[in-house]
C-alpha cells in the first residue's frame, strides 16, 4: 500500500507548489535575478514619471475641452485685419479718474493708454465716464467709437509672435480695406505662392 | 511650382507639433486668387481642402500662439468664417495684450515666483 501512496503525495506537493508559484506576483527579470525589491530612487523616479504623464494628459484634456466648448460668440473686439467699428465697452471707473484726465487721454491717444470712448451720438465725454474701446480697438491711436479702424496690432501693439505672422496681418488688412496687391499676375505673385511655410 | 498646387505639398515638412504649413500654403493660394491668377488652376477646390485641414488643426491644437492667429485669420479671410467656433475667437481675444498685440507664450498653469507653465 505504501508504494502506491507516495506518488499521490508527490503529486499533491507538485500541485501545491505550482499553485503557489501561480499566485506569486510577477516580478521583473532584474528582481528575480537579484531577489531584491526595486531600489528607492528607482521607485521614486518611476512614480514621478507616471504622475507627470498623468498631469500632462489631464492638462491636454482640459485645454482640448476649453478649445472646443460651446461659448457665446464674442461681442467685443474684432479679428486682426478686419475693419470693425470701435464700440465702447463699459468698465468700472477707476478711483481718481476725472473727466479732465479722460478727455486728455482721448485727445492724446497715447500708446497703451486706454482711450476713453465717446458714445455713438458723439456727446461729450462727460456723458460716459468709465467707458473705453474694446481691447482689439483701443490700441489704435485716436480710436473713437463709431469710427472704422483696421485692426493692425503690428502697427501699434507690442507682439512677439513670428515675423511670418506679420505678413498674414498685412495681407488681411489690404484685403479687407479693398485694396488689391499692386503686384500684377506674373512672376512676382508666383513667388508669393511659393512660401514654404517656414516658421520659427 | 506645380507641385505646390497639391494640397499635401507643404505637409511633407509637417510634424505633429508644428503644423503651420497649411496656413502658409493657403496664404499663397489666396494671393494667387487676389491677383486673379486662377485661370488655369482650381484655386477654389485647393482653398477648400486647405481650409478643411486648418479647421481640423484648430480643433485639436489648443495652443493660442501665432499659428492659432494664422489659422483663424486665414479661415476668416477665405470666406469660411462661419466654420470658426466662437471658442476659438474668444480664446484669441482673451490672449490679446492691452495694446492689441499678442505674445509668443501661452501660459497654462501659474507656478511660484511669477513663473508660468505654458507652451510656445
Amino acid at each position: 500500500m505504501r508504494p502506491q501512496s507516495q506518488p499521490d503525495h508527490l503529486a499533491s506537493e507538485v500541485a501545491t507548489a505550482a499553485l503557489v508559484a501561480q499566485q506569486r506576483p510577477k516580478t521583473s527579470g532584474i528582481m528575480r535575478l537579484e531577489g531584491q525589491p526595486r531600489s528607492r530612487p528607482w521607485r521614486i523616479a518611476t512614480d514621478a514619471l507616471v504622475a507627470l504623464a498623468a498631469l500632462g494628459a489631464a492638462i491636454f484634456g482640459w485645454q482640448l475641452w476649453l478649445n472646443n466648448r460651446d461659448v457665446p460668440a464674442p461681442r467685443a473686439g474684432c479679428l486682426p485685419g478686419e475693419p470693425r467699428e470701435c464700440h465702447p465697452v463699459a468698465h468700472p471707473k477707476r478711483r481718481g479718474d476725472s473727466v479732465r484726465r479722460e478727455r486728455s487721454a482721448l485727445v492724446n491717444g497715447a500708446r497703451g493708454t486706454p482711450i476713453v470712448a465717446r458714445p455713438a451720438t458723439r456727446a461729450p465725454v462727460v456723458g460716459v465716464p468709465g467707458a473705453k474701446c474694446s481691447a482689439a480697438c483701443r490700441f489704435a491711436v485716436g480710436a473713437t467709437p463709431g469710427r472704422h479702424i483696421p485692426c493692425d496690432p503690428y502697427q501699434n501693439g507690442t507682439t512677439s509672435v513670428a515675423s511670418t505672422t506679420t505678413s498674414f496681418f498685412s495681407m488681411a488688412s489690404r484685403a479687407t480695406q479693398g485694396r488689391r496687391p499692386v503686384t500684377p499676375c506674373g512672376a512676382s505673385s508666383i513667388q508669393v505662392s511659393a512660401v514654404n511655410g517656414r516658421t520659427r | 511650382m506645380r507641385r505646390q498646387l497639391d494640397p499635401g505639398f507643404c505637409s511633407e515638412w509637417s510634424n505633429t507639433l508644428k503644423r503651420a504649413f497649411a496656413t502658409h500654403q493657403l496664404m499663397g493660394v489666396t494671393s494667387l486668387s487676389m491677383n486673379r491668377c486662377d485661370a488655369a488652376i482650381h484655386l477654389g477646390t485647393l482653398s477648400a481642402e486647405l481650409n478643411d485641414r486648418i479647421i481640423g488643426q484648430l480643433t485639436l491644437d489648443w495652443r493660442v500662439v501665432d499659428v492659432h492667429l494664422q489659422r483663424v485669420l486665414m479661415t476668416a479671410l477665405t470666406g469660411a468664417a462661419p466654420r470658426l467656433k466662437p471658442a476659438w475667437l474668444a480664446r484669441l481675444l482673451e490672449a490679446q495684450h492691452p495694446d492689441g498685440g499678442w505674445g509668443g507664450f501661452y501660459s497654462i498653469v501659474p507656478l511660484a515666483f511669477g513663473y508660468w507653465y505654458g507652451v510656445t
